[in-house]
């Protein structure tokens, strides 16, 4: 399928940390793209620098074969950005807002009215539609926001955590509407829930520290994990000794102490009866055993733990 | 014209919320300047012959309404629409270059600014009793205007640059103050030092309101000058598109 949007080695610097470090790969048209990471995880640079107003140092990005940067106004006609906070102007109401969002983007009056009344309807704002947005809930604010994004009707959809702050109703609305443009629109959205992410989505790329740590469909990615395997042993004194010792284990992946509880992946269930093995003596309180899910994928792949 | 027809309409819309606000201020405003300056700057405003004395005044007072209410309007929705708010990100995300979208803010605040400026010149030609030739205050509408876009392009970069919010104020406090001595606006350039007057002479905003009183109260004329301004406009329309962008990169 062809692509609406690739990056080839793109990669950013702020401040003199690295938030993308060398980014390349495509997205297809119609499809939707979860991007999951711990804050600080190069998630918000990705979509800044596709929408093209964050210049990377190195690398480009091209929207239908443009590139953003050199030829950004053709590429921003096609391009709805939605920040994760409300960014409307304070001083006119949610409509106006709407309006000038929609003058912005050249739409005729009789469109930008008919598009301002029907996504109103949709999302389910209109009764606050003449308000002015600081008093409105964010979770409102929110559907307004994604109403000024999808208002011109562009085909690139860049959304940073597109349900944050809203009730589970609402989240439902939202993903429900986002489903509804699959196949017409390219959706890239941001998020730090990993439940939200398991549910719409095409394609999944995890990022950790402006990399790509993990990208493909969530089976398929569970799949190349293989048979991996969480456990946690409770015991009533976790020594420094012990906790040493069963880290060594070869086979043992991302052992962690919490508190007295000895926190480690492995490929085999076998592993856990090596474990128990070396705590033969010590007294034993719990103990789990899981298989992965995305959750335990996202924490085996970066550092920094998501909630 | 599209992109300037959005960002007046906005301009509007802001302006229909406050309208009372606004409307109170555009009319005190030129009252309390022009008592203010006429009971303590007298002793040192030329005598008019065949003008009241206080009429050497009104073209300042008139182009200082001009150039602060767009200054003070851009700037302030410039410092509260970017960073935090980031609702200029939005702008900046659109379709359009900077420097279309500055000359469109800039121009956007024309209409406000003549209408402000004419209410004001109204207003003090009434207190004054005295009314300036109808052809002279024709012309004196296209200085308004250029006063308008100079002082929204001052706000603009004051608006994209500023960090903090009350440094920023009284740094604008501070140079309408200066603006208003060193521009000849509230008293003649001949009561500073002898060396800097040549200076202040080629300031944009002392150009336009010599021009002003040459206009209003029938005085040679040197139209050369009006050069200066527009390409001081120009300039900084220049300045402003290549700064416009760090609206985006908060």
């Amino acid at each position: 399928m062809e692509a609406s949007v690739s990056l080839k080695k793109v990669g950013k610097v702020l401040n003199g940390r690295s938030v993308l470090a060398g980014l390349s790969f495509g997205i297809e048209r119609g499809s939707i793209m979860a991007v999951v990471g711990p804050n600080d995880s190069g998630k918000s640079a990705l979509l800044k620098t596709i929408a093209g107003f964050s210049k990377p140092e190195y690398g480009s990005v091209f929207i239908d074969g443009k590139d953003v940067q050199l030829r950004r106004i053709e590429t921003a006609s096609v391009v709805g950005y939605m920040p994760q906070r409300a960014n409307f102007d304070s001083q006119l109401t949610i409509f106006e807002n709407l309006q000038f969002h929609g003058r912005l983007y050249l739409m005729a009056p009789q469109l930008l009215n008919s598009r301002i009344a029907s996504l109103s309807d949709r999302l389910g704002f209109r009764e606050f539609i003449h308000d002015f947005p600081h008093t409105l809930s964010s979770g409102y604010q929110k559907r307004a926001l994604l109403a000024r994004t999808f208002l011109p009707d562009p085909h690139v959809l860049l959304i940073e955590e597109p349900t944050a702050s809203l009730d589970l109703r609402a989240q439902y609305e939202v993903w429900d509407f986002l489903q509804e443009m699959r196949g017409s629109k390219t959706i890239i959205y941001t998020t730090q829930s990993i439940r939200e992410a398991e549910r719409v989505h095409d394609r999944l790329v995890i990022m950790d520290h402006g990399k790509v740590a993990l990208d493909g469909k969530l089976d398929r990615l569970l799949e190349n994990a293989g048979e991996l395997f969480h456990f946690q042993i409770h015991f009533k004194k976790l020594s420094k000794e012990l906790y040493d010792n069963m880290s060594k284990v070869t086979t043992v992946v991302s052992p962690s102490q919490v508190g007295e509880v000895f926190d480690f992946y492995a490929r085999e269930r076998e592993v856990f009866f090596d474990i128990m093995k070396l705590a033969i003596q010590e007294e034993l309180v719990d103990y789990a055993a899981d298989k992965v899910g995305l959750e335990t994928l996202i924490m085996t792949s970066t550092e920094e733990p998501i909630r | 014209m599209t992109l300037f027809m959005a960002f007046l309409n906005r301009r509007l819309a802001q302006l229909r919320h406050r309208w009372i606000g606004e409307l109170s201020l555009a009319l005190l405003l030129p009252i309390g300047i022009y008592i203010t300056l006429g009971f303590g700057l007298s002793g040192g405003i030329p005598k008019l012959q065949g003008v009241p004395q206080l009429g050497w005044l009104i073209p300042g007072i008139v182009l200082m309404v001009a150039f602060a209410g767009a200054l003070i309007a851009l700037f302030h929705d410039l410092f509260h629409n970017r960073g935090i708010n980031g609702f200029f990100c939005s702008i900046y995300a659109s379709p359009h270059t900077p420097t279309s979208t500055v000359m469109s803010l800039m121009f956007s605040m024309l209409p406000e600014g003549i209408i402000r400026s004419l209410l004001a010149l109204g207003i003090l030609q009434t207190l004054l009793g005295y009314g300036y030739p109808f052809f002279g205050q024709l012309l004196f509408l296209f200085l308004i205007a250029l006063a308008v876009l100079l002082g929204g392009m001052v706000g603009l970069t004051l608006g994209i640059l500023a960090r903090d919010a009350v440094a920023s104020q009284i740094a604008i406090l501070l140079l309408l103050l200066s603006l208003g001595f060193c521009s000849e606006w509230f008293v003649p350039l001949n009561v500073f030092p002898t060396a800097i007057q040549p200076l202040l002479h080629v300031l944009p905003t002392s150009i336009l309101v010599e021009m002003g009183r040459d206009l209003l109260l029938n005085q040679d004329s040197s139209p050369v000058l009006i050069l200066v301004v527009l390409g001081t406009i120009a300039l900084w329309t220049v300045v402003n598109s290549f700064l416009f962008p760090r609206v985006s990169t908060e």
